[in-house]
């Protein structure tokens, strides 16, 4: 009776460790870990989507196919499926169900180790292939040392040593951390990776099952590193850096872990990676950073018809001018006071430092949307999207002073239409219009321009418009326009928590695609390719724009963290 | 109508080689495929000359791609465009004699796209270059002198009836017609004041009657109220224009630096031919001076010819930007030339940096950057006579593979000339 009790423990406890994620069978003292969950099935969602089979019948893939590295991936994958006697897709079915990767520090000084486990979907399929091993081994003769003890059958090469079980394998450079591992895979370990409270922290914060999990023990790396800023300088060289990533890089310093999961369906991607922390410890340097996890940051990018893509991001860009000696290296101050005095220029009687970079609120929004050239009597050869900037004003007034620089632009146009002589773009004038209540400056030509292939420049005739305390400012009157009308609906007033908003509409992208398919249809075959490939490598771009429904790629402050989020969305 | 004779007489068809028709090829198109010059070794110098000079029908698939690269162009403009649509014409074109005639011609009536800045006047200036190709410099003389990428490039507009513009008048004697030491400063002040009022509006020739100066002007000892048709045709009967036309062609098809009498011989029969260029060319390929032994190798490639010859030769559908670029570096932007005396060619197309920048195309070519190379066949003979169509002493390096013995070629000094 106890025997079968213990027996029927021993099969329960397997079954557990068996479904259990394999963060629970790695032992315990990772600096960083990776893990997949259902694997083999993904693959087998990949090969049966339309998407896939479109990329493998498409004259890219032809191309492809005549390069050498192809064809030796081919010579390895006809040699790997000899050897299985199935194809990789098919073993990828049968034998991939959950895969870890941890990497160590075994010994102080040395060079981390990793530690490598697979568990097998199929048993009975991954017996075979077991047993066709034996006459590789047998070629590989004292290069590869077989040894079997009880239900582990050991491999050992020069600087590798295998283990395989009926359930699953595991591999390691490491012979001491191969024995770890199989001691928590047998259940034998009381501590694994698991039980790490950094570890655990992240599982909080961004969940489990996904189909891929990395976590990294920041803390270690902080250790590690003499002076507790893992190389980081404490002013940034680099005025870009500052203003998009500084914030985070500080935060990841103080924050335990950095972890990374992916999943993907049938409707989409997402990849967020987090690290924790809180920004307001970060104190007042880096306010201008992070929006208010407690309240929504930025507004979305308007959505307008023809929505290409677009941007947008919070920050206290007049916090962050303010503080630029704190923040910034010395060497890069001087190229402030020149864009202050280059950019004064625009603004007669203004200080750039003291009047114009203040005037910013916190979000700037950058937007390409399809356009109408309703004020043209034909269209440009070559047609671009029409682009906007939006941005909110601390003082609604003050969108005047932005006037001021519109005009300047205006000017200078008609100044570079005139150097281009004989050939020159009409000049224009400044006039203003009302559209939907809300004044709309612009311009309009002397002529009206005629033509269906008129000069690239005629995709530009600026627009600008103060809607409910935002500056927004046009290449396009048109969609300008838009922007006016959907900038006034109530939906667009809702803010959501992001701290950074990218977003991409690759299947609103298939209509300039078409609209210029002539222009890329010639450009395809000045590069020496043949017209039916051209015409082709065309369908499949709009094909695979089309199945793009989204990208999107945006960042949140949460009170326990920050979340950088990917997400693709197909049809 | 007389016949040739002397250094013009006909070349004796009994005495016609693989390697003639090699020569004749790489002079007359750019580049040659093998199994092209194995169809004009075998058709004989009379019927691939009268292939040559006769307009060639062209394929369905070259019109529609041409068309579409010339939409292009114009849609979007820019002078690379123009430049991969010629290049196009150059390399697939049933008529490549054409194209070689109209290059000569845009060297000649050097336009720059740099001031005109408009693909559809370079377009239109380009077409004409073509129909007159092979037509009669005389039609194209009158053509240019209204021209609208001319009259921008030459400031035709500047030139009024009290205050005339040289800019045209010096041109069309300097670099069009004469040549230089064959007109007076007055004869350019003359002429200029009957161009007086040839002005572009709204995109087109417009003779603007108010700004023309309709006085009497005296030129090469004629006194009327000329205007500039009756200009150009003074410069045309005047001796030194044939010469001048014969210069060129000479220049372009047999050598480098002709001799007087050469140049004299030449002139002549432009003068026969009341400058027809199809029956000149069909004379001076035909003659006996083409096929001397001075004439052969005795021309440096330029450029265009050099890069799309040596794809044409190795099978290599190329890649046009890439072409276009690497012209560009080798001293050849078409559409842009340097100044208004066009390329001057010759000995000046090789310079210490050119001669390495040309070699490094050759591996470039050879390592596939310019499209995709087949892997090339045959025997080293095959190819030496296909690339330098001449014997060279110690040229074969047995342990080499085929394509080491190509490269070896291709890098010679040879190579660079035809």
């Amino acid at each position: 009776m106890v025997t079968r009790l213990l027996t029927a423990s021993g099969v329960m406890m397997s079954m557990a460790l068996l479904a259990a994620p394999l963060s629970q069978s790695m032992p315990a003292g990772a600096v960083a870990y990776a893990e997949m969950t259902g694997l083999g099935q993904k693959l087998q969602q990949l090969r049966d989507s339309d998407f896939f089979k479109t990329i493998m019948n498409s004259p890219q893939m032809e191309e492809a196919k005549e390069q050498e590295n192809y064809t030796k991936a081919m010579a390895g994958k006809a040699f790997a499926e000899g050897y299985l006697a199935m194809d990789l897709w098919t073993a990828a079915d049968k034998l991939l169900s959950d895969m870890a990767v941890g990497v160590y520090f075994v010994e102080d000084g040395a060079d981390p180790a990793p530690l490598m486990v697979l568990r097998m979907k199929d048993q009975e399929v991954w017996a075979k292939i077991r047993e066709r091993l034996a006459p590789l081994v047998l070629l590989a003769g004292e290069k590869v040392k077989r040894e079997v003890k009880g239900e582990l059958e050991y491999l050992t090469a020069e600087n590798l040593q295998v283990v395989f079980h009926k359930e699953w394998a595991a591999a390691s450079t490491d012979a001491a951390l191969l024995e770890k591992g199989i001691a928590s895979l047998t259940g034998k370990a009381k501590e694994n990776v698991a039980a790490n409270s950094s570890f655990q922290k992240m599982e909080k914060s961004m969940g489990k099952g996904q189909l891929l999990r990395v976590w990294s023990d920041l803390k270690y790396y902080r250790e590690l590193i003499p002076g507790g800023r893992m190389n980081l300088p404490e002013k940034y060289d680099d005025g870009f850096v500052s203003l998009v990533l500084s914030g985070i890089m500080e935060l990841a310093l103080k924050s335990d872990y950095v972890g990374l999961t992916l999943d993907v369906d049938d409707k989409g991607l997402k990849l967020n990676t987090g690290i924790d922390g809180k920004a307001a410890a970060l104190g007042e340097k880096f306010g201008w950073f992070f929006s208010d996890p407690t309240k929504p940051g930025t507004k979305d990018v308007p959505a307008v018809k023809g929505l290409l893509g677009g941007m947008t991001i919070h920050r206290d860009i007049a916090d962050w001018y303010d503080r630029r000696e704190e923040l910034m290296v010395e060497d890069l101050q001087a190229g402030f006071d020149q864009f202050e005095s280059g950019v004064g220029n625009l603004f007669p009687g203004r200080d750039v430092g003291q009047d114009i970079i203040p005037a910013f609120g916190k979000s700037i929004t950058l937007l390409a949307a399809e356009q109408t050239f309703d004020h043209l009597d034909g269209a440009p050869g070559i047609k671009l999207p029409g682009f906007a900037v939006i941005f909110d004003l601390n003082n609604p007034e003050d969108g005047a002073m932005f006037q001021l620089l519109y005009q300047t632009v205006v000017t200078i146009l008609n100044f570079a239409g005139a150097e281009d002589g004989n050939n020159m773009r009409e000049p224009s004038v400044m006039m203003a219009l009302v559209h939907n209540g809300t004044p709309i400056n612009t311009v309009q030509y002397l002529k009206k321009p005629k033509g269906d292939r008129l000069d690239v420049t005629y995709n530009f005739m600026p627009a600008s418009a103060t809607v409910n305390g935002r500056y927004v400012f046009c290449s396009s009157l048109s969609l300008c326009k838009a922007l006016v009308d959907q900038m006034k609906k109530p939906q667009d007033m809702k803010r959501a928590n992001r701290n950074f908003n990218f977003e991409l509409r690759p299947s609103a992208m298939v209509g300039l695609v078409k609209q210029n398919r002539r222009t890329l249809l010639a450009k395809s075959i000045q590069q020496g390719k043949p017209a039916v490939q051209a015409r082709q490598e065309i369908k499949v771009l709009e094909d695979v724009l089309e199945f793009v429904k989204l990208i999107r790629f945006n960042t949140a402050v949460k009170p326990d963290g920050f979340q950088l989020q990917f997400n693709t969305q197909w049809n | 109508m007389s016949a040739p004779a002397g250094i013009l007489a006909e070349h004796d068809a009994s005495d016609w080689t693989r390697r003639d028709a090699t020569h004749l090829l790489w002079r007359t198109q750019f580049g040659a495929r093998a199994e092209e010059i194995s169809a004009v070794h075998q058709a004989g110098l009379s019927k691939a000359l009268d292939q040559m000079l006769a307009p060639q029908m062209e394929s369905e698939g070259f019109v529609e791609i041409t068309a579409l690269l010339r939409e292009t162009a114009l849609d979007t403009g820019a002078v690379a465009d123009l430049q991969t649509w010629w290049l196009h014409r150059m390399f697939y074109s049933a008529n490549p004699l054409t194209e070689r005639m109209a290059l000569l011609w845009h060297n000649h009536f050097a336009t720059s796209f740099a001031k005109v800045r408009s693909a559809p006047h370079m377009l239109a200036q380009n077409d004409a270059f073509r129909t007159e190709a092979l037509g009669s410099f005389r039609r194209l003389l009158h053509t240019m002198s209204k021209d609208v990428a001319m009259l921008i490039w030459l400031d035709g507009n500047a030139n009024r009836k009290r205050h005339a513009n040289e800019n045209f008048a010096r041109e069309v004697m300097e670099l069009f017609s004469l040549g230089e030491g064959n007109y007076t400063e007055d004869d350019i002040k003359q002429a200029a004041r009957a161009f007086t009022g040839w002005h572009v509006r709204d995109d087109e020739y417009w003779f603007n009657a108010r700004q023309h100066d309709n006085t009497n002007k005296k030129l090469f000892g004629k006194t009327a109220n000329l205007d500039g048709d009756d200009v150009i045709d003074l410069c045309l009967a005047h001796r030194a224009c044939a010469r001048f036309i014969a210069l060129k062609l000479l220049r372009e098809f047999v050598l480098d630096a002709p001799t007087e009498v050469q140049i004299d011989a030449v002139a002549a029969r432009v003068r026969e031919h009341e400058f027809a260029m199809a029956p000149v060319l069909r004379e001076l390929l035909g003659s006996k001076l083409f096929f001397s032994a001075e004439a052969r190798h005795a021309r440096i490639k330029g450029p265009v010819e050099l890069i799309l010859g040596a794809c044409r030769a190795l099978a290599v559908r190329p890649n046009l930007q890439a072409v276009n670029q690497l012209a560009g570096q080798l001293g050849q932007s078409l559409f842009e030339p340097p100044t208004v005396k066009g390329w001057e060619g010759g000995r000046l197309w090789i310079t210490s940096a050119s001669l390495l920048q040309r070699n490094n195309f050759v591996h470039r070519l050879l390592n596939g950057g310019l499209g995709k190379l087949p892997e090339p066949q045959g025997e080293p003979d095959h190819f030496r006579e296909l690339l330098l169509a001449r014997a060279v002493p110690g040229l074969a390096v047995k342990t080499a593979s085929t394509r080491q013995q190509v490269h070896l070629m291709m890098t010679l000094p040879e190579f660079q000339l035809t």
